[in-house]
């Protein structure tokens, strides 16, 4: 305020009596009149469905990820981050909001953030003194970023940098997040029979039509889509999209960043289609009573094109590093990598749409590359995805909000903590506004990973695993119990008893 | 002028064809909606299962604009005796062949299968045996007769629909405006 000019005080004082009734004219005075120190600027990128598994980032035998892995050498690189929910929409709710999906409740397929939540956001609390940006190319990620429309300035279409986007919800700005759940969800999903009897095959024919003209010769099983909605895309477009976006922010910005690969369908290019016809063969594993039952062959075949296609993402990110490099982003920005959740291929299950919670689902890849930063830095304690809002918040010099149910990262401001207990909620099938009964729980705990599966057809039934030991989660220690085990369960069904307790009183 | 004026249908004609189109549109539409409610019912609001219903309301008053297009134009191209004089039974034929395919090819059209593009691209030509059978089918008397009356009973859904998707038009337009 300090150098407040003739010209700014004018506007100022102009401003004054209208901003009594207008709160957006206190916003833009806010922003105008901030002083504008150089704050760096922070880029989240979430892959969808990229298991740390699945990385030779983190060991895995094919080497799926050189990029991610040259990234990791000027980055924080997290061994144990997990996934606060198995699939996008309790991923990134908790990811944005910083709680666990039993207080957000973004839990059903096509599920939202509860509104009494919604302003506890990643977005609201960096404030109007940053630039915020949002680009959610999954659509269900793009439902839980539009619920945070009014705390954005810049919110790209999820058909951004994409050959066809016919998705109509950016056609809504001052109803976004019900045009995306009412059109784009609904009335014209791509997956389920038209529900608009002339309009919807009017929508499929000019979607056919129009990805068929793209030339898809380098992209020998089709360009990329987003499955239920009208967006195809190519990776190198894409990525090279994100590149102009990324240079060219404005001083102080926030950018979430999340693109679909590499979620299924997964098409990966001509350089990568068929890269891993190798003798790498995973582990067997005994079919999960509450699995598809799938043959291990299709799901060998299955994890193959997935790793094919992590390389293939994985090069783009190449690129895309190359160009951060080149033109100096990393020197002012905190750039983080990361997913919303996993990818599994095991125990006769495939993807994430599962009640599992076996690790390749849910531990996902996270790094934090700081502003000048270039060595490496690993951190082995268990992390959660609720804790990169506080994180982000401390590291802009913010105070961690009091409903905030994650802590600062280890090496970003917090000590590793190996005791500390950390959970993933899976609840697709339970209502919003009801107790969690039909549920799968995990918490983690130093190297220990307790799993809960309840309300389901089979019996309720606990699964214990020392990750240490076996990282396969081949041995159950469960049935033996031990006692740190025993004392696991009791802390879990206390946790889980403690966040049904509103609900039980108020079932809707 | 005054030739595209007489051969414009009356009002009480095009009221039924409409009120058949409107029914068919409307209920195909419904059937996916009530599909869905239970699922809404474990995220969503009363309110926002609403505003989606707007939203749905608000395509299908498009879509019902469109349908009474194609019998309209058809009155207003073809000689009087062809089609205005027979407007309310050869509409109603009309729209309900016409929805009848379209409502096959959306049938066609299955996740996780390919696009009828086949299908999708003789349609215009489908177009021919329909208006065929418009003409043929309007020779059996009795035919022409339950349509008359079919369509006379239908207009009572256009006093539900049509109060319904002005109210849903106005609350996107509120939503989106303001």
């Amino acid at each position: 305020m300090s150098n407040l000019n003739r010209r700014d005080f004018l506007k100022l004082a102009g401003a004054a009596v209208p901003a009594v009734f207008f709160p957006s004219v206190v916003s833009w005075a806010e922003r105008t009149f901030q002083p504008q120190d150089e704050r760096p600027n922070i880029i989240i990128l979430v892959f969808d469905a990229m298991s740390a598994r699945n990385l030779s980032l983190y060991g895995y035998p094919r080497s799926t990820s050189p990029n991610l892995e040259r990234f990791a050498e000027r980055a924080t690189v997290y061994h144990s981050h997990y996934s606060s929910g198995n699939y996008t929409i309790p991923g990134v709710a908790s990811l944005l909001t910083g709680t666990y999906p039993w207080t957000h409740r973004a839990i059903n397929h096509s599920g939202i953030i509860r509104r009494d939540r919604v302003e506890d956001n990643l977005f609201r609390q960096f404030g109007n003194g940053y630039h915020r940006l949002a680009f959610a190319q999954n659509t269900w990620a793009n439902f839980i970023v539009t619920q945070f429309r009014n705390d954005i300035e810049t919110l790209l279409s999820s058909g951004a940098f994409s050959e066809v986007d016919l998705v109509l919800n950016s056609h809504f700005p001052n109803d976004q997040n019900m045009a995306a759940r009412a059109l784009d969800d609904f009335v014209f999903k791509m997956n389920e029979s038209p529900v608009s009897l002339m309009l919807g095959p009017l929508q499929r024919l000019i979607d056919y039509r129009e990805s068929a003209q793209i030339p898809s010769a380098d992209y020998p099983k089709g360009i990329p889509d987003t499955v239920e909605y009208p967006v195809h895309f190519r990776l190198e477009e894409l990525f090279a999209g994100l590149g102009s976006l990324v240079t060219d922010l404005p001083p102080s910005s926030l950018a979430y960043l999340h693109v679909y690969p590499p979620h299924g369908p997964y098409r990966a290019n001509a350089k990568f289609f068929k890269k891993f016809i190798d003798d790498y063969r995973p582990l067997k594993k005994p079919v999960h009573r509450l699995s598809e039952g799938l043959s291990n062959a299709e799901l060998t075949s299955q994890r193959r094109s997935y790793d094919e296609y992590i390389a293939a993402t994985d090069w783009e990110f190449g690129k895309l590093l190359n160009l951060l490099e080149d033109s100096g982003v990393f020197e002012n920005s905190y750039v983080i990598v990361t997913s919303d959740h996993g990818e599994m291929f095991e125990r006769g299950e495939k993807a994430h749409t599962t009640p599992l919670l076996y690790d390749p689902v849910v531990h996902v890849p996270l790094m934090v590359s700081a502003p000048g930063q270039t060595s490496r830095r690993d951190i082995h304690a268990p992390t959660n995805a609720v804790d990169l809002l506080p994180t982000l918040l401390n590291l802009t010099g913010k105070p961690t909000p009091s409903w905030a149910e994650g802590n600062i990262l280890p090496g970003l401001g917090g000590e590793e903590d190996f005791q500390r207990s950390t959970y993933v909620v899976e609840a697709k099938l339970n209502s919003a506004f009801t107790p969690l009964k039909k549920a799968s729980f995990a918490l983690r705990q130093g190297y220990h990973k307790l799993t809960y599966y309840t309300g389901y057809e089979t019996e309720d039934s606990f699964e214990l695993y020392d990750l240490e030991s076996d990282i396969e989660e081949m041995d159950d220690l469960y049935p033996s119990l031990p006692a740190f085990g025993k004392r696991m369960k009791e802390e879990l069904l206390d946790t889980i008893s403690k966040v049904n307790a509103p609900f039980e009183k108020s079932k809707r | 002028m005054n030739s595209l004026s007489g051969k414009f249908p009356a009002r009480n004609q095009i009221a039924p064809v409409y009120a058949t189109a409107v029914v068919i549109i409307y209920a195909w539409s419904l059937i996916h909606f009530f599909w869905r409610f239970p699922s809404w019912l474990y995220f969503a609001t009363t309110g926002e299962i609403a505003v989606t219903l707007a939203y749905l309301f608000t395509v299908n008053f498009i879509e019902s604009g469109l349908a009474i297009l194609a019998p309209v134009g058809l009155s207003v191209i073809l000689p009087r005796r062809w089609f205005r004089n027979r407007f309310v039974t050869r509409g109603m034929l009309l729209v309900i062949l016409g929805l009848g395919y379209l409502a096959y090819f959306d049938w066609q059209i299955q996740a996780d299968a390919a696009f009828p593009y086949a299908l999708a691209k003789w349609t215009p030509l489908i177009a021919l045996p329909i208006l065929a059978l418009v003409f043929l089918l309007d020779k059996i008397k009795w035919l022409g007769r339950i349509l008359e009356e079919l369509g006379d009973r239908l207009t009572i859904f256009l006093y539900i629909f049509v109060p319904l998707s002005a109210l849903s038009l106005l609350t996107v337009l509120v939503r989106n405006l303001f």
